[in-house]
């Protein structure tokens, strides 16, 4: 897997249950990869910032 | 009794204050401003009427959760969601090429020297940011993530309902999401 195949996964697991081995792949690569630790850090701070800004983090 | 009657004055007071934050969120969704108008004032109305039905929590979240299900119901029963037809891209995504090598490794400059802010923006700040960064999408993309992001529709409807496979959405989505990945990441600035 290469930096740019984590990318399509890291957006869909945001809609949906990574299959095993996807989730395998994909954390694998990502331990070893510096840039990918920080781009995977950056997508969670996006994330993080859109449920905020919807209401969705702190909804009743 | 009467400390009832003046809380209750107060927090249809605050409520007033989060207009502008819902109107703008109402655009960015909606097309049509006056629908956004009518939406927002529905939703203060619903608000300063249901004031019991706050949990004390966010005042913010649960006026957004309002807007959020009256913007579901206006696209839903009123037929609007003609108003995000959206052309299908290509999924080679070359506008991301220069983030990353030919190896297909990130660029180093695209990651490593890109800020993670910390403190929260201001949300109605964030809001102008993420709206100038979705403008810069082919027409309509924005929208159609927000029906995901903001409105938490299904795959499903989406796909029906703007005849989209559920790989061109996943490819609208993953589009909108790289780009905003960007701003966050630049300190929600020059997107």
């Amino acid at each position: 897997m290469k930096c740019r195949d984590t990318t399509f996964l890291v957006s869909e697991a945001r809609d949906r249950e990574l299959k095993l081995d996807e989730y395998q792949a994909l954390n694998a690569h990502i331990s070893e990869c510096p840039l990918c630790q920080k781009a995977s850090k950056q997508f969670d701070n996006l994330f993080e910032y859109l449920d905020d800004l919807f209401g969705k983090s702190d909804e009743v | 009794m009467y400390n009832d009657a003046t809380e209750v004055t107060g927090i249809s007071l605050e409520i007033g204050q989060y207009r502008v934050f819902l109107l703008r969120l109402a655009r960015l969704q909606l097309n049509n401003s006056a629908d956004a108008e009518d939406v927002v004032q529905e939703t203060m109305m619903a608000a300063i009427s249901g004031q019991a039905g706050f949990s004390g929590n966010s005042l913010r979240a649960w006026l957004t959760g309002i807007l959020r299900h009256k913007i579901i119901d206006i696209i839903r029963y009123h037929q609007r969601f003609k108003q995000f037809e959206v052309t299908v891209g290509n999924e080679n995504f070359e506008e991301f090429d220069p983030f990353f090598t030919v190896e297909q490794r990130w660029q180093e400059d695209t990651i490593s020297t890109s800020l993670v802010p910390e403190s929260a923006v201001a949300h109605q700040q964030l809001l102008e940011v993420i709206d100038f960064c979705l403008e810069k999408l082919p027409a309509n993309t924005g929208k159609v993530f927000l029906l995901r992001e903001f409105l938490g529709l299904e795959f499903s409807e989406i796909q029906q309902q703007l005849t989209l496979t559920e790989t061109n959405l996943r490819a609208l989505l993953y589009r909108a999401r790289m780009r905003l990945r960007g701003c966050v990441s630049r300190g929600w600035s020059d997107c």
